[in-house]
């Protein structure tokens, strides 16, 4: 019985952890010369983390708006995947953002933060950690 | 203490069980993600590579796709593929290509492994950094158990499905850059390519035009040009880069052939040998176009009309 459930857990799973914290931006870009962001609001987010990223970045002195829907003339448009799982109570696994040439969607930045249970942190702290990961990149 | 001996070997067997099951996660590897397939067009020029965003694998991340291993599949795959003259190192290319991962989902249970890549393709010109393209691929692949029992091996071969088609997709977008071509015909001393407009119907095609149409064209739906109407069994041809081709005809006795083809640029004329397959007739045709979309095969002997039409 032991076995059968070994077996299975080493055949279903991959098998380790994961726990990192990332960013890149493309060396071409420029993102102090943006002005104007829209974070464009996940219809499957409940937990509203496209306003927590809206105002982070208001306090980085961008004029951000969020929504489904998305203005008409912006410089960057920001989209995000927010992953969640149970332990004891629900935490964010996973969160990454990029941030897009609104023209062609092409990911001019991104960051992703990754945190299992042990290692959780608030949304709040993930946002913080993803954008401030991304913006030290940029000034390198 | 024979049952305390039985335990400890149980347990031992166990635990070999899963380390050996579970095994350790590894890297996608650059011969897994390079992609082989000729590209549709061939740029006389040279191209250096970048690769940000990868991550190195590791107990804590899994399997993943490193920097180092994205850009040897990159250069791999560009050297097959022909898409550009050369690969040189060190940004000192015609153009350079960056490419970032920019995320890179996997699952973490399940029977099959579905993992989704995003990346960011730029292509800039090196003398003046001028951007030609810049563009977000994403792709994804799925392994199940039937390719890999070992959960971290079907992961790897999940990520590294999803990377050889992000690379697919990625040459193609530069395969299907206009910019590109012009420049490559001014470089030679030539006119742009004319503008279809100049175009007056129906024109015979020359041996090159032939040539580039099914390079660009490897798919093509066609039918026998028969009048009567339950004769003309729709059928589609599939040209690979070898010039081997495929006839798929659903609704004919023999409902899947393969052939050759040949294209005599001298002659202007294509040439396919089904074998004994009769359908379409093996012989040599003259391709001409009617209007914008539409093409006939004409038969330079008695083979009969094969009509198709392509996408403006």
């Amino acid at each position: 019985m032991l076995l059968a459930a070994l077996a299975a857990a080493a055949t279903m799973t991959t098998g380790c952890a994961i726990n990192r914290a990332t960013a890149t931006v493309d060396p071409s870009v420029n993102l102090g010369s943006l002005k104007a962001m829209h974070v464009r609001k996940d219809p499957k987010d409940d937990n509203g983390i496209n306003v927590l990223i809206a105002e982070k970045l208001r306090t980085r002195g961008y004029n951000v708006t969020t929504g489904t829907e998305k203005p008409p003339a912006v410089d960057a448009l920001v989209t995000y995947v927010d992953r969640w799982r149970w332990d004891i109570t629900m935490y964010m696994l996973e969160l990454t953002i990029t941030i897009r040439d609104p023209r062609n969607d092409y990911p001019l930045a991104s960051g992703n933060s990754f945190h299992t249970s042990l290692a959780r942190k608030s949304p709040t702290e993930m946002v913080d950690e993803v954008l401030a990961n991304i913006f030290r990149e940029a000034g390198k | 203490m024979k049952t305390t001996n039985c335990g400890r070997i149980t347990g031992i067997l166990v635990v070999t069980a899963v380390v050996g099951l579970t095994g350790c996660a590894s890297t996608a590897t650059r011969e897994a993600m390079s992609v082989g397939t000729p590209a549709t067009k061939s740029y006389p020029y040279s191209v250096s590579v970048q690769t940000r965003g990868g991550t190195e694998t590791s107990q804590m991340t899994g399997s993943t796709v490193s920097n180092e291993e994205l850009k040897a599949a990159l250069e791999s795959s560009i050297i097959q593929s022909k898409l550009f003259k050369s690969v040189v190192q060190g940004g000192n290319g015609d153009y350079e290509l960056t490419v970032i991962v920019t995320q890179l989902t996997k699952p973490v249970f399940g029977a099959s492994f579905t993992v989704e890549m995003e990346t960011g393709w730029a292509l800039t010109k090196g003398s003046d950094k001028a951007v030609i393209m810049r563009k977000g691929i994403k792709s994804s692949h799925t392994a199940t158990m039937d390719d890999a029992v070992v959960g971290a091996t079907r992961m790897r071969m999940a990520v590294e499905g999803a990377a050889r088609k992000n690379i697919a997709q990625g040459l193609q977008a530069i395969a299907d850059l206009g910019a590109l071509d012009d420049d490559a015909r001014s470089e030679r001393g030539r006119a742009p390519a004319p503008t279809p407009a100049a175009v007056t119907y129906p024109r015979t095609l020359s041996g090159q035009d032939i040539a580039a149409h099914f390079a660009s064209y490897p798919s093509i739906e066609a039918r026998r040009g028969e009048a009567t109407p339950r004769r003309q069994a729709p059928f589609t041809l599939r040209i690979s880069r070898e010039r081997k081709v495929e006839r798929s005809c659903p609704n004919c006795y023999t409902q899947y052939a393969s052939g050759s083809m040949v294209v005599k640029q001298d002659d202007a004329q294509v040439c396919f040998d089904w074998g004994s397959v009769p359908y379409p007739a093996s012989g040599c045709f003259k391709l001409v176009q009617t209007n914008a979309t539409d093409f006939q095969l004409r038969g330079v002997g008695f083979e009969t009309v094969i009509r198709y039409s392509v996408g403006p």
